[in-house]
């Protein structure tokens, strides 16, 4: 790319971009130095001068409708497409969902307890049973003792005063 | 934007349907379970402890077992849940037996049936069971030794016969628990 290129691109960038705005200064000064680029901008401003005063053509009122049709409204030709995209996401999403908590399901129930980890829970179980049946007894012990004892042993025992023996 | 709604309804309904069967034990559910986490709260993290829940396809095995007391066997075939805090508790032994009334009060205020409650100068027991109609389907043992500070939370859910339970306790010599007070 030589440095008219650049000149070239940079008068069409000034006409896509900037339009009816001032010529930048580093244009004018490349202007200076370049007749090709010169000329190539007064063309185009002839050219976009002319453009502008011609009148402009109504448009067709069926030309929207065309667009549509062409385009929005036109059937779609792939598998693929709105509706069905849906439907089918729906469906993957469901099946990974299945499948996700059928797997968590089977890796997560264990077969059953290995015959350590019964042994354990036997060994477990043997001492709460041992605790609830040392409290159950613990209760039956105070009772006999306490309770039915303080009545009767006294007697048993000759513990009771002779006086109230004799009435 | 309807069919995304679907999409993601049906995601989360699925989800959820497998969840709360993961999360909840079924055991809890039960009207004899009493769920002992206050206590394991109490319990000095330092010091031993033993942390006991038995249920589902565990009492199953020890139902199922081939060898063993066939008493025993019996209650675990019968049984829904055995679980257990033991430990020493940290703090003041005055915390922990306010802790065991407070339960033990609660209990009977739910319904619970004291069976026993025995204090010395050292400690505490008490023995609490829950009837559906004219069967005990729960037990609650609560002892504390304010001596050496230890806890004892006991729980049986499920149908208990409670002579049954005493015959095993005699069959059982677990070591350590000559030192429960009243006991001969």
């Amino acid at each position: 790319m030589n440095a008219c290129d650049v000149g070239r691109e940079r008068v069409h960038a000034f006409f896509d971009e900037v339009g009816d705005g001032p010529v930048p200064e580093s244009l004018q000064s490349h202007f200076a130095t370049c007749a090709g680029c010169r000329e190539l901008f007064d063309e185009l401003t002839i050219l976009r001068a002319a453009l502008r005063a011609r009148p402009a053509p109504p448009m067709p009122d069926d030309a929207l409708e065309v667009v549509w049709e062409r385009t929005v409204r036109a059937p779609r030709t792939g598998w693929l497409d709105g509706r069905r995209r849906a439907a089918v996401a729906a469906v993957l999403v469901t099946g990974v969902s299945l499948s996700t908590l059928w797997l968590l399901r089977t890796t997560s129930a264990p077969s059953g307890p290995t015959p350590a980890e019964i042994a354990r829970a036997e060994a477990q179980a043997d001492i709460v049973l041992s605790y609830a049946a040392r409290a159950i007894q613990a209760t039956r012990t105070a009772t006999t003792h306490r309770v039915v004892g303080s009545k009767i042993s006294p007697a048993v025992r000759g513990d009771v005063p002779s006086d109230s023996r004799r009435r | 934007m309807r069919t995304a709604h679907v999409i993601l309804a049906a995601t989360a309904a699925l989800f959820l349907a497998g969840a709360p069967a993961a999360a909840q034990s079924a055991a809890a559910s039960h009207p004899g379970y009493v769920d002992g986490a206050t206590f394991r709260a109490l319990v000095d993290d330092d010091k031993e402890i033993t942390e006991i829940n038995l249920e589902g396809p565990t009492l199953k095995a020890l139902c199922n077992k081939k060898d063993g007391d066939p008493e025993a066997r019996e209650l675990y075939c019968q049984l829904k849940a055995i679980h257990a805090v033991i430990g020493s508790v940290r703090g003041p032994a005055a915390n922990a037996l306010t802790l065991l009334k407070q339960t033990d009060q609660k209990l009977a205020a739910a319904g619970w049936q004291r069976i026993a409650r025995i204090k010395d100068e050292t400690s505490w027991i008490s023995v609490l069971t829950h009837v559906s109609g004219d069967q005990i389907d729960g037990l609650v043992a609560l002892i504390f030794d304010s001596e050496d500070k230890e806890i004892v939370f006991a729980n049986l859910a499920g149908p208990v016969d409670l002579s049954n339970l005493e015959a095993i306790g005699d069959t059982l010599k677990v070591p350590g628990l000559e030192h429960i007070p009243g006991v001969d």
